[in-house]
């Protein structure tokens, strides 16, 4: 709470400066990749660089990619020859590339992850600038990959729908194949920038053992962008962006028996006992419609000091739906991003950044009641209808990373940071019907170091985090006196709680290496993490397990918190 | 002798008929002679990089065609004084387009070709209106679908509705209707570079496989999923990476096509000189590869283009031992030969092979048992074709193609059979009483279906072009063609007979070999007269009226086909006007025949068997079953062609960039094919009852030992009939929107209204099936229901194509709304749910009319015998079912990187709208889902590209 209260002081005393900033983009190989695992995105989290992340917020306004250009268009005359072309990242703004990564836990993990991952990818992006007829950019991506061992659902992102998920005790590998692709086209009519944007992302995710699970999993984004550079180079932006999730999930081949290993939670370990267990062939929708809206302030690049406004609010409406149309659950989640850097050039060589970083989400979920009626006698028909909605559930979440980071150049070709940030984490589920609570709590220290070392030729540039997570805070106040059903609460509630729950010291690094030919240049990244700790020794779960199940599971008992994952890749640019 | 007979008329005919047209037009080509002269229309075929060897050429007016030399120089003789549009086409360019004015000399032109890159703005992407109601979907339209076989290129066609492919299976064709039907699919002709590809010489005559037993069985499942037997073409075989262009003719197809009877897809293949183009394509279901190259041989040897792809598809991605692989891979040779004295030979040769691979196998760990299904299909294909090009007085050019596939069809089987009981089994071939044996409860039958066609096709065209004024002018084409196809594959083969994949109820195999079937040979003849007059230089009429005479050769002198000579009329007629308002009326009146199928001419015998002796035990040495063998000829000598009357009636209007396409039309059908169910008594000897005195606890018990008796019942078999009714209603629509500039986007609209009307010609049986006392119910019902589903179907499609030249992009919104879906089942009985018969059939087969006093027995409950042959139905088996509006939503995107790459990505169903609805059917809400199906593709040109053209 200190360190909180105390990083928001440092923001404000930087505020009320105003100071010339030199503002640099990070290079399109940082910021453009998607996560395609949990240690992925648990590595972007501790090992991003402030400018990969800031850089992240701006480029989702299709106009951020015209104002660039026409940056880049006016800087051209500025340049020193010396330097290699990436000190002027939009020289090279089209890369293709390819990844392989790999990654596993030891003891507790969350059990909708699954216990590894194993991925691969191809990736394209590119941007073309029209001069006055506009920026045009696209993504592009095909992937596949296998999240392993993942037990007590049957869903792919589940936490999109939380704590309204199918699960199944049996348990096993979810592959997936993943196509994407995004474009934006943005122009101005002056100093007034305008643009649209596109994003398709389409997932099917299936398991090869029995029962057999077929996700189908598509988010869509369209959004029209607007933007003004003043004259002396500050730039807003505002975006509005409707958003489309949609999940079809269907089960097939059935063993006998299996249908009593398959629920339909809502949170807490609680299942509907109605709709559990389901039926062979049914199968399920699951739809998120959202508004998303964000704001970009960025002032001239060409100051000494440089500030960096980003702030995102997105509302969704989840809503659940069965094959005989009823939908049984929903949920409403409002989520705001907020982001914030200040950076200070000392001199030609010094710079002092100021980041923050936050992600704060409210979720409210709600439980409808439906009744089944006759609707014809003579041919006994019957149909559903809901005669009631209840608002139990309740989940918050905050998450963020406040950093102050210093970095100075050595020579024409060297450049060194280095980075202190605090992360915490919340996290609260509650149900108001059954007075049921779990909270977790986490701050975590993030020292980072990096290099970068730029020829006409090469490029090497390399960045190291440790870190060291402490609990703050727990609680646990699941009870289920149920005796008719066996309740689930230790598999889908007490496994999350406990992976929070634990005390682990974290190494995240980067290595990337390019070397430039005439028009191009070949690259390779490497990225590690390695996670080492444990569960907090008070958190056990000391009542007897509800379902027996063949799904892997974590310890009652305090368990080793360990994860490694690595990713390699090797890249065009040009 | 008889076939000879029948060619000796046919040929006459057709001497006879150039013999009368040579007088009738002698007088006014004399007259053309001395008043009107023919020019010539020269040029050459030019790129920016030089001329284009093999370039394709055309005059639409004139129905003339024929390929530039290794110079790119071309050349149409005879060309009377007109207006007329030079087309030229080569893979790789966009189309071009000139008009020459041929007034008092010969014409020499010069059409430059441009690259089809996304810089263009004359790159389209739609179907096109070609002549009539044809649409031709040209190669870049074919690229953007981004097809992995014939089928996904259908969703251009305007009525079509999208469907996400499935090639695992196979899906019935559809064309102008609602639902679709296996006549129609069976009907749809598809010709390959002018060469019918055809599937009739397949049969899978084995009872219970194909659900042909009669029983109401379902049949294997496996098999019938994936057999296109008496269905018409697979389109999933048919790789589009071959292919240049497709044309659709939903309608009356020309006369020189036979053998079809709903419409006509002809494909031409790709040819001529190319770079190396590479295409992968990735989506949920399906990973394709692709290469192929157009290669040069000399500036006299021709081109050579080759071209070779791999599929790889999964149907439900969970279901890995569910497998489609094809291989196909094409060469097309390509040459112009001058002969001297102005004369030229385009000689054209292919040589194509199709490998397919289909798999499952059921996982033993879902069904505790293992099966196995594996489906090998195998095609060679050569083709031959000459085009003498003569520009004689009286013959222009002579077409001579030539054509021999063999197509290798295997599905192999390891069945897994549960009785459940032990159950009786004969083993007999012949009518009458034998000994059978038991089977065991459960047990594996291993079995495989053969079907080896060959099939050999020739047809020589012939073209004549007569002007007799400067307004008149007349093109004859004419020609035969001759089809012959030899099934030489095994048939059905069970590895052990005494354990038969289908113990039905009654009913067992014993299929006969596909080699000892005759081969289907088709005789055919065929004019056309397209009469054209130009009164002005902004009208024309043009009439086309022609026919064709077909005859089944090679058939048995007792059927009713044998020495029949068939003929189908096909007339269209259209005005068009206006200047710059140009308006087309069309009227058209054709017949169309689809000749039966080998399956449908020579299927097996059906074999019935009824117990006599059924003494089981389980001691197996003192079991004893006798059983009871009738035949029945499921063959009907009677059968003829399915033949559909079409009248069409089309209004096309075009003002700018504007244009507009209606089409009204009305098929009727009254003789489809259909495997019809019928019943038939029968009486056999039967020993049930143990006489007094009969020890059969240590022996094995025998006839004597029983009290002799005779059963009788019905039992059902089927047999081929044109029983089969299809009318079909609707109107077709397709409007081209101008450019909207601001958004560089081109709106195309389409759809159609649909209205098809099932049903049949025959009466209905039904047999209640049940017993009156120890002896089966006597009676089977004769229902007069003329029984129908009558389907409609309302959509329009739209087609936003957003093309931005400046950044080589093409991007398509498909938004498909279906406006209503209907489905209704009516007959004569309409509203009243119990149905009576007007006749019954008794155990001695005789058909009684009902008699006033016998339909009060049947309408009163106090006779419980008449009473079952009231049949009732459920009031809600009469109700509409009614699909609300829904909407869907394709995108699709293509960007050109640069003139080599090109990377494509669509979302079919990336939104969906399916209203809840509550079926009036069933009484409950319902929502249609589907799931959104997506991918990406590149297509990659490696080697020598042409620069881009100047803007």
């Amino acid at each position: 709470m200190i360190t909180k209260v105390l990083s928001y002081i440092i923001l404000a005393i930087f505020s009320t400066f105003v100071l010339p900033i030199y503002g640099q983009d990070a290079s399109i190989y940082e910021w453009q990749t998607n996560a395609l695992s949990p240690s992925e995105k648990r590595w972007s989290e501790f090992s991003s660089s402030v400018d990969a992340r800031i850089t992240s917020s701006l480029r989702q306004h299709p106009v951020y990619h015209a104002m660039k250009n026409d940056e880049t268009d006016s800087m051209k005359t500025k340049r020193d020859s010396s330097l290699p072309s990436t000190f002027y990242p939009h020289d090279k703004q089209n890369i293709v590339l390819t990844s392989y990564g790999k990654g596993k836990t030891d003891g507790d993990f969350i059990p909708y992850e699954g216990k590894s991952n194993e991925n691969w990818r191809l990736f394209g992006h590119g941007c073309h600038n029209f001069g006055k007829h506009g920026t045009l950019y696209g993504t592009i991506q095909y992937a596949r990959g296998t999240h392993k061992e993942i037990s007590w659902s049957a869903m792919r992102f589940p936490e999109l729908y939380w704590p309204y998920t199918l699960t199944d005790s049996t348990g096993g590998d979810s592959k997936y194949e993943y196509y994407g692709i995004e474009g934006g086209y943005g122009v101005n009519l002056g100093k007034v920038y305008f643009g649209v944007i596109a994003q398709f992302d389409g997932e099917l995710a299936y398991r090869m053992t029995d029962p057999r699970l077929k996700n189908n999993t598509t988010f869509l984004q369209l959004g029209f962008d607007a933007g003004f550079s003043s004259p002396k180079g500050q730039r807003l932006m505002a975006d509005a962006k409707y958003l489309r999730n949609k999940e079809h999930e269907s089960d097939s081949y059935w063993r006998p028996g299996e249908q009593q290993r398959f629920f339909t939670l809502y949170g807490f370990g609680l299942y509907d006992n109605k709709r559990s267990s389901v039926s062979m062939g049914r199968s399920r929708m699951y739809y998120v419609n959202g508004l998303k809206s964000h704001f970009s302030y960025a002032s001239p690049t060409d100051k000494t000091v440089c500030t960096t406004i980003n702030i995102g609010l997105n509302i969704n409406k989840m809503d659940a739906e069965e094959s005989d149309f009823t939908s049984p659950y929903g949920s409403r989640t409002t989520t705001l991003t907020p982001q914030i850097e200040f950076k200070w050039k000392i001199n030609e060589n010094n710079t002092i950044s100021l980041f923050s970083d936050n992600h704060l989400e409210k979720r409210l979920g709600y439980e409808r009641v439906f009744e089944k009626y006759i609707t014809n006698t003579a041919t006994s028909s019957y149909d559903y209808r809901q005669i009631a909605e209840n608002q139990y559930y309740t989940l918050l979440t905050r998450q963020g990373l406040n950093a102050l980071r210093y970095s100075v150049s050595l020579g024409k070709h060297h450049i060194l940071g280095i980075q202190y940030g605090i992360g915490y984490f919340y996290r609260s589920e509650k149900n108001s019907f059954y007075d049921f609570s779990v909270a977790n709590k986490n701050m975590i220290n993030i020292p980072r170091f990096d290099y970068k070392l730029s020829t006409k030729k090469h490029e090497l540039s390399a960045g190291f985090n440790w870190g060291h997570q402490k609990v703050k805070h727990h609680e646990y106040n699941v009870d289920i006196k149920t005796s008719s059903i066996q309740h689930l609460d230790f598999q889908t509630c007490f496994a999350p709680y406990a992976y929070y729950a634990s005390e682990y010291d974290i190494f995240a690094a980067d290595l990337t290496y390019i070397y430039y030919f005439k028009k191009l240049g070949i690259g390779m990244r490497l990225k590690y993490m390695n996670i080492s700790g444990n569960r907090l020794d008070d958190v056990e779960y000391t009542k007897e397990i509800g379902f027996n199940s063949i799904c892997p599971m974590i310890s009652p008992q305090s368990d080793i918190h360990n994860e490694q994952w690595i990713n390699g890749s090797i890249f065009v640019l040009f | 002798m008889s076939n000879y007979k029948t060619l000796e008329i046919l040929t006459l005919s057709i001497i006879l008929l150039y013999g009368s047209l040579l007088n009738v037009f002698s007088q006014a080509i004399e007259n053309g002679n001395n008043h009107n002269k023919y020019y010539k229309i020269s040029g050459n075929i030019t790129s920016n990089d030089g001329p284009i060897p093999y370039a394709y050429v055309s005059i639409e007016e004139l129905q003339m065609n024929t390929v530039a030399d290794g110079n790119g120089h071309f050349e149409f003789k005879r060309i009377p004084v007109g207006i007329y549009k030079i087309e030229s086409q080569n893979l790789g360019y966009v189309d071009a387009k000139k008009t020459v004015t041929v007034t008092n000399g010969d014409i020499n032109i010069n059409i430059k070709l441009k690259n089809a890159v996304y810089e263009l703005e004359q790159v389209t992407v739609m179907a096109k209106q070609a002549q009539r109601n044809k649409l031709e979907v040209n190669e870049t339209a074919i690229e953007y679908v981004q097809p992995v076989s014939l089928s996904d290129v259908m969703i251009l066609l305007p009525g079509n509705l999208y469907q996400q492919n499935a090639l695992t299976g196979f899906s019935l064709n559809s064309n102008r209707q609602a639902g679709s039907d296996q006549n129609t699919s069976l009907g749809i002709g598809l010709t390959s570079d002018g060469v019918p590809q055809t599937s009739d010489g397949l049969r899978t005559q084995m009872v219970g496989v194909t659900s042909n037993r009669g029983d109401g069985s379902n049949g294997d499942s496996q098999i019938k999923n994936r057999s296109s037997i008496n269905s018409g073409s697979d389109l999933r075989y048919v790789s589009t990476d071959h292919i240049h262009s497709i044309e659709y003719t939903k309608g009356i197809s020309s006369p020189r096509y036979g053998n079809l009877s709903s419409g006509l897809i002809k494909v031409n293949s790709k040819s001529g000189v190319s770079p190396l183009r590479i295409r992968t394509k990735l989506d949920l279901k399906n990973k394709l590869v692709y290469a192929g190259k157009g290669f040069k041989l000399g500036d006299k040897a021709g081109t050579l283009y080759a071209g070779a792809d791999y599929l790889h598809a999964v149907d439900d991605i969970r279901d890995e031992m569910d497998k489609f692989t094809r291989i196909t891979a094409q060469t097309y040779y390509n040459n112009k030969f001058k002969l001297g004295d102005g004369y030229s030979l385009d000689l054209d040769a292919k040589i194509a092979q199709t490998i397919s691979a289909n798999k499952m196998k059921k996982d033993e760990l879902t069904y505790e048992y293992n099966e196995t299904y594996k489906a090998d299909y195998n095609k060679t294909d050569l083709m031959v074709k000459g085009k003498l090009n003569l520009g004689l007085a009286w013959i222009d050019n002579i077409e001579w193609i030539n054509s021999l596939n063999r197509v290798d069809d295997r599905i192999d089987r390891h069945y897994c059979v549960i009785t459940g009981n032990p159950k009786s089994m004969p083993k007999s071939y012949e009518e009458g009483e034998h000994e059978g044996y038991y089977l065991p409860t459960m047990y594996y039958s291993d079995y495989y279906v053969e079907n080896t066609p060959i099939n050999f096709y020739t047809q020589l065209h012939l073209n004549s072009r007569f002007s007799f004024n400067k307004n008149w002018n007349l093109n004859l084409e004419y020609g035969s063609d001759f089809h012959s196809s030899k099934n030489k594959g095994d048939g059905a083969v069970i590895e052990n007979p005494e354990m038969p994949p289908f113990p039905g109820n009654n009913t067992y195999m014993r299929p006969r070999a596909n080699w000892s079937i005759p081969a289907l040979e088709v005789l055919g003849a065929y004019l056309q007269a397209v009469l054209t007059f130009r009164p002005t230089s902004t009208q024309s009429i043009k009439l086309e009226a022609g026919g064709r005479l077909t005859e089944m050769l090679n058939l048995p002198d007792d059927y009713a086909l044998c020495h029949k000579v068939l003929t189908e009329p096909r007339l269209n007629f259209s005005y068009l006007f206006g200047k710059n308002f140009r308006s087309n009326f069309r009227l058209g009146y054709g017949e169309e025949n689809k000749l039966p199928t080998l399956d449908y001419l020579y299927p097996d015998k059906t074999y019935k068997d009824f117990w006599v002796l059924n003494a089981y035990t389980n001691n197996p040495e003192y079991r004893h079953l006798i059983t009871y063998t009738q035949i029945y000829d499921a063959t009907n000598k009677e059968i003829r062609e399915n033949k559909n009357q079409k009248v069409e009636v089309g209004y096309d209007a075009k003002y700018k960039d504007f244009e507009i396409s209606l089409t009204a039309f009305h098929e009727f059908s009254n003789s489809g094919f259909e495997y019809f169910t019928f019943y038939s008594p029968v009486t056999y000897p039967y020993y049930n009852q143990l006489k007094e005195d009969a020890d059969i606890s240590n022996k094995k018990p025998d006839k004597e030992d029983y009290v002799a008796s005779s059963f009788s019942e019905f039992t059902a078999y089927r047999q081929v009939m044109n029983s089969k009714k299809i009318v079909k209603n609707g109107v077709e629509y397709r409007m081209i929107f101008p450019k909207i500039k601001a958004i560089q986007t081109n709106l195309e609209v389409n759809g159609a209204y649909y209205k098809t009307t099932y049903g049949t010609n025959q009466p209905d049986y039904f047999y209640p099936n049940s017993k009156v006392g120890d002896s089966m119910y006597p009676y089977v019902g004769l229902y007069d229901l003329d029984s129908k589903t009558i389907k409609q179907q309302f959509n329009t499609n739209f087609w936003f194509n957003t093309h931005i030249p400046k950044f080589r992009l093409i991007f398509t919104n498909f938004f498909q709304l279906v406006w209503f879906q209907t489905e209704q089942k009516t007959d004569n009985f309409d509203g009243i749910y119990k149905k009576v018969p007007y006749a019954y059939m008794d155990f001695n087969g005789n058909i009684h009319n009902v008699t006033d006093e016998e339909l009060s027995k049947i309408n009163s409950k106090d006779d419980a015998q008449w009473f079952q042959l009231r049949r009732q139905s459920t009031t809600s088996s009469y109700e509409t079912d009614k699909k609300p509006i829904y909407l869907l939503w394709n995108i699709k995107a293509t960007k050109e990187l640069n003139d080599r790459v090109k990377l494509s990505f669509f979302v079919n169903g990336i939104l969906d709208v399916h209203p809840k609805y509550v079926s009036d059917k069933s009484s409950t809400t319902k929502r249609e889902w589907s799931n959104p199906f997506f991918g990406m593709e590149m297509v990659m040109t490696v080697g020598k590209t042409k620069k881009t053209e100047e803007k």
